[in-house]
Formats: C-alpha cells, sequence, structure tokens
C-alpha cells in the first residue's frame, strides 16, 4: 500500500514515542513514573491504531486501557505503598541477562521475518462455501468500522464472545473474593 | 451564510497560500476551540457567581466593570499573577504534569460536539463519537489521583483517591446510560443521534413516545452521573473546602490551579452539550414548524445547552453534599441497577419494532 | 523498500523485547504486571497490522485485537488483586521476598 509522507512521518514519531516511553517504563526507579508512562504507551499505541484505520480499536484501546487499566494500576499502586511517599524504589537486579534475552529475541524476530513465508488464510467464496455469509467483512463504504465490529461479533466470533463475557464475570467475582478483606462477609 | 464556514475559509486561505492545508486547519480549529472554551468558562463562572448570589439574597459580583461583567478577566489575571509554589514533599514531573492531564480531555472533547446543523459547526463528525467522549473523560481520573499524589499532603492524597473512587463508580451508569440514545439512533456518531431525534420534542429521547418514554430513566441517569462526573455538588466531596480542604488540589496555586478551574466548568458545560445532543434533539426545533437550519440550530443548541448548565448550577446552589459512602452505594445498588434495567428494556423495544 | 506492514512487525518486536526485559529485570510484582501490559500492547499492533496487510477483506485482525484487550483486562485485575492480597500478608511486594515455598 502506498503511503505518504505525512502517514509516515506520523508513524515515526508515534513510534519514537512508544519505544521512549516503554524505555522509561522498565527502567524507572519509581512505580508512579512509571504508570504514568505506561499511559502514555498505551495512547502512542492508540495512535498506530489509527494509522492502520482501526477507529473503533483505538477508542476502545483508549477506554479500556487508558481509563480502566491505568486506573487499575494506579490504585493497586495506592493500595501496596505507603500513602505519603514516592513509592519504593525498585532495585533492578540481572540488567545484562535481562539485555541478553531481549536482544536474542529481537534477533530470532528480525531472522524470522527476513525469511517468513505468507500463509494467507483460506478465502471464503460465497459460491463454494456455505459459511460465506457468516465470515467477518471488511469495513466499507456501505458499512463502516463499528458495524463491522458488531456484524463480526455476531455472526463470526459468537462463540468467543460469549466465552470472554463469562471469563469476564469470573475475573470480577474471582478478583473481588481474592481482594477482600477477610473475616467480612 | 451555508457556505461559509471557518474550515472552508481556512482551506481557501491555504491554498492561496500555498501551505499544506490538511495539518494548518486542524491548528486553526484547535486554537479558535481553545478560545471558545476561555470565552464559555468566563461566562459561566460569571453567571454562576451572579446566579448562586440571587439565590442566597444577595448580589453577585457588581464593582468590576458594567454589573460585574469582567469579574472572571480579573480573577484569572489574580491567578496568573500569583506565586508559583511547589510543596517540598512533591514528585516535580508529576505535579506539573497532573494539571495538564486534567485540562487536555476537557478540551478535546469539544471536536466532536454539533454545535448546529450544516456540519460545519461540528469540528469532525467521528464515527465513534460517544466512545470517543467516554475514552477520554475517563483520563480525567488519573490526571485527579496524580494530582493527589503528587502533592505528597496526606489531605490531597486521600482527596484524590476518593474523588477517584466516585470517578469510576459512577462512569459505569452513565456509560449504560448512554448505550440507551445508541440504541435508539443506531450510530454512535454524535451527529447521526442528534439527526435520529428529529423536529419534534416528544420524539426526542428524553422523553421518546416511540418508545412510550421509557428512555427517561436513561436521562435522569445522565445528568446525575454528569454532575458527579464532572466534581459538581452534591457530589463535590473531592474538592469541599469544609471536608478535606480542598482535596485534590489543595497544593496547586496560581496558573496550574487554574488550569484545574478552568477544566472543571468547561466540563460542566461539555457535559450539558453532551446530554443535549443525546437527550434533548441537540440542534433541533421542538415544532417541525420553527425553522432549525444554519444559526437557527446554533441557537437552539446553545437554549438548550445553557438550560440544562442552569439546572445544574441551581443544583449547586441548593442541595448539600453526598457522604462518600452514600455516594457509592447510590452509584453502585441504585443508578446501575436502574440503568441496566432501562437499556435492556428499550434495547426489547428496539428490537421488536 | 520496507513495507509498511513490516515496520509495524519489527515495532512490535522491539515493543515485546523492552516487555521480556521489563520482566527478566524487575523487581516489583506491580512493574512486571505493567511490563506484562506492554507486551500485550506489542502483541496487538501485530495482530491489527497483519489483518490490514494480509486479509484487508476481513476484519479478523481488529477484532482479534479487542478480544486480545478485554482478556488483558480481566487477567490484570485478577493480577493486581492477587498482588494486593499478597501485600496484606507480606507487607511487601517484591518477587524476591515472597519466597516461603522455598526451602
Amino acid at each position: 500500500m502506498g503511503r505518504d509522507v505525512v502517514w509516515w512521518a506520523f508513524f515515526y514519531l508515534i513510534s519514537a514515542f512508544v519505544l521512549f516511553n516503554a524505555i522509561i517504563v522498565v527502567t524507572s526507579p519509581t512505580l508512579f513514573r512509571c504508570l504514568l508512562h505506561l499511559m502514555l504507551v498505551f495512547i502512542g499505541v492508540a495512535g498506530l491504531f489509527l494509522l492502520q484505520g482501526a477507529i473503533f480499536l483505538a477508542g476502545v484501546q483508549v477506554l479500556i486501557y487508558t481509563g480502566g487499566v491505568t486506573t487499575l494500576i494506579l490504585f493497586a499502586v495506592m493500595l501496596s505503598e505507603e500513602v505519603v511517599g514516592k513509592g519504593r524504589a525498585l532495585v533492578s537486579r540481572g540488567k545484562g541477562m535481562g539485555i541478553v534475552v531481549a536482544a536474542c529475541f529481537l534477533v530470532l524476530m528480525f531472522a524470522l521475518y527476513s525469511s517468513c513465508v505468507v500463509f494467507l488464510p483460506p478465502t471464503y467464496e460465497a459460491h463454494i462455501s456455505p459459511v460465506a455469509q457468516f465470515v467477518a467483512k471488511a469495513p466499507s463504504s456501505a458499512m463502516g468500522n463499528v458495524e463491522a465490529f458488531g456484524v463480526a461479533l455476531l455472526t463470526q466470533f459468537l462463540v468467543p464472545f460469549e466465552f470472554v463475557s463469562v471469563l469476564i464475570l469470573v475475573a470480577i467475582v474471582g478478583a473481588i473474593t481474592v481482594a477482600r478483606l477477610s473475616g467480612s462477609k | 451564510m451555508y457556505g461559509f464556514s471557518l474550515s472552508s475559509f481556512c482551506e481557501r486561505f491555504l491554498k492561496w497560500t500555498k501551505l499544506p492545508t490538511d495539518l494548518l486547519v486542524g491548528v486553526i480549529v484547535a486554537v479558535f476551540i481553545f478560545f471558545f472554551m476561555t470565552f464559555v468558562v468566563l461566562a459561566l463562572v460569571y453567571l454562576f457567581r451572579k446566579f448562586v448570589g440571587f439565590v442566597q439574597v444577595r448580589l453577585g459580583p457588581r464593582y468590576v466593570g458594567p454589573r460585574g461583567l469582567l469579574q472572571t478577566v480579573c480573577d484569572a489575571l489574580k491567578l496568573l499573577a500569583k506565586e508559583d509554589i511547589m510543596p517540598e514533599n512533591a514528585d516535580k514531573g508529576v505535579f506539573i504534569a497532573a494539571p495538564l492531564i486534567v485540562f487536555l480531555p476537557a478540551y478535546l472533547v469539544y471536536i466532536v460536539i454539533p454545535f448546529g446543523h450544516p456540519s460545519h459547526f461540528q469540528p469532525k463528525d467521528l464515527n465513534l463519537g460517544i466512545l470517543y467522549v467516554l475514552a477520554i473523560t475517563s483520563i480525567t481520573v488519573i490526571g485527579i489521583v496524580s494530582a493527589g499524589w503528587a502533592s505528597g499532603s496526606k489531605w490531597a492524597t486521600i482527596g484524590g483517591m476518593r474523588s477517584a473512587a466516585q470517578l469510576i463508580s459512577y462512569e459505569v451508569p452513565m456509560s449504560l446510560s448512554v448505550i440507551v440514545p445508541v440504541l435508539v439512533s443506531g450510530s454512535l456518531s454524535m451527529k447521526e443521534i442528534a439527526q435520529a431525534q428529529g423536529d419534534r420534542f416528544w420524539h426526542w429521547n428524553f422523553f421518546n413516545l416511540n418508545y412510550f418514554g421509557l428512555t427517561f430513566p436513561a436521562f435522569i441517569i445522565y445528568m446525575i452521573c454528569a454532575l458527579a462526573e464532572t466534581n459538581q455538588i452534591p457530589f463535590d466531596l473531592p474538592e469541599a473546602e469544609s471536608e478535606l480542604v480542598a482535596g485534590y488540589n489543595v497544593e496547586y496555586s496560581g496558573m496550574r490551579f487554574a488550569f484545574f478551574f478552568l477544566a472543571e466548568f468547561s466540563n460542566l458545560f461539555v457535559v450539558c452539550a453532551i446530554a443535549t445532543t443525546l437527550f434533548l434533539g441537540g440542534w433541533h426545533a421542538p415544532f417541525p414548524f420553527l425553522p432549525s437550519e444554519g444559526l437557527w440550530s446554533v441557537l437552539w443548541f446553545m437554549l438548550k445547552t445553557w438550560t440544562l448548565t442552569f439546572v445544574a448550577l441551581w443544583i449547586r446552589a441548593t442541595y448539600p453534599r453526598v457522604r462518600i459512602d452514600q455516594l457509592m452505594e447510590f452509584a453502585w445498588k441504585r443508578l446501575f441497577l436502574v440503568a441496566l434495567i432501562d437499556v435492556a428494556v428499550v434495547s426489547l423495544i428496539a428490537a421488536t419494532s | 523498500m520496507i513495507s509498511s506492514m513490516m515496520h509495524y512487525l519489527i515495532l512490535s518486536a522491539m515493543l515485546f523485547s523492552i516487555g521480556i526485559y521489563g520482566i527478566l529485570t524487575r523487581r516489583n510484582a506491580i512493574a512486571i504486571l505493567m511490563c506484562i501490559e506492554l507486551m500485550l500492547n506489542a502483541v496487538n499492533l501485530n495482530f491489527v497490522a497483519i489483518g490490514a496487510h494480509l486479509t484487508p477483506n476481513q476484519i479478523t485482525g481488529q477484532l482479534f485485537a479487542a478480544f486480545v484487550i478485554t482478556v488483558a483486562a480481566a487477567e490484570a485485575c485478577i493480577g493486581f488483586a492477587l498482588i494486593i492480597a499478597i501485600y496484606r500478608n507480606f507487607e511487601k511486594v517484591s518477587v524476591d521476598d515472597i519466597n516461603i515455598m522455598r526451602w
């Protein structure tokens, strides 16, 4: 796909922003700064989603990650530190080994990408397969991004959708049970 | 009048000067929104002080400018001229960043509000308008808690945590009550939701006769949650002067406090504007024979929004404060239940008709 | 000229490796969970980029990323609840010191 200069400018800007904030997340000694830069990583990733045309996903990313997960981590940070203070210093250990493992992973991924053979998923032709009408369609001018999500969630991905709702229920009940003060009912 | 808009004027001007149009149009619209927001806050603070004075049987500001109209401008100048104090225990970076994190959502939401009918009155109509609004307003929580945490004082931290608990508790019934207009109009886009409500006030979402008036609880729940989300009385425990020595912004002074103040009043206006779009028919006139195109649509929109703001200020002048446990119980046990039942009933009616 | 999909894949590999470095180095359990969220974001970038380029007539890539976001939120929820419970019992969240199951 051809992309113009503005697209590439935004892409390099946002990816530099994301990587910079990610490095601060993994190296900052103060837990609270770590959290705020993680929030910036989430916003940067939402920007990258926008650049690929995943508009609804960018909205969901901001809503759930920066709005929900960040607040969750915030409460966890506050409930496990002293009330007034800058957060416990996090002394890192084994930095060298960490860099080696991360670099090995990166080299492995580059080797994989440079030699990858692409297996495309099967296309469901309407005259061959009876499931073609239930396959998730792409957003078009007739059906926007949000509608495509809705249609896909209720046709091709109905079972994962129901499973995920049960999973969320289990997570809520489990979190309340685990974090409850003992002695109360 | 219909062919003119700020964006098209900018585009023609920029084509004439051969600069890149898309980015610069965005910049000009952003600056315009900033000035509009400042003007709205100025008007709102003045209205607030005069009206609260009237309710309390006294006159509000009188001396600065004719009838006290310049009072807010002088207050802003006073705040700008104050000394910038930073507490010793404060986490400097977060202390400086927190007002920004609170201010940005209040500023960014103006992009999707449809102020009038021909679409150049709405800076940008996003496909996921209301989802964008919900996402952006959930960032305010982090700013408020960061402000409380970074101040380095116990009062501020506890105020910040209470505020976070209140905000996230009231986000849930608000999201549920927002689903009701989305169900009724079938789209997340603010323009579509306002458009689908039509010219007749008995089809507006606050009491929709097509749905036998069952969308009314959603409107009430949205207004209550909107007051809670913007830290207005009766939900202003986090910033009450008599409860927690002004809560999360106690250590802020001068320009930083001005950011919080600006964000709070701007939030009030924005939340009433969104309620107008979702529930009161946006820019439409109440009856079909009244005009609702062009500048008339802006007039109707502003009329409805300022009426809702006026009601919010009225509540602010009248009601006492709610306690933190009463607040949480109200959100989770009452509002959440009513909102859930309302969504279920409205989706049932929407699916069978 | 590397295509824009490869740019996304390389970016997500770098983000993922930064997350790996964080998990291996950090001593605070909350910080480890934050680095896990970094890795999950990298995975989402992969899904969206590959979905947009290799299956342009299906929305499956973005949809799967939405599922990953949901499951990550649920997992973060339980993870942090566990950390709060551990903090209540041990008064510390450093993973080096929570070792009563070792001999």
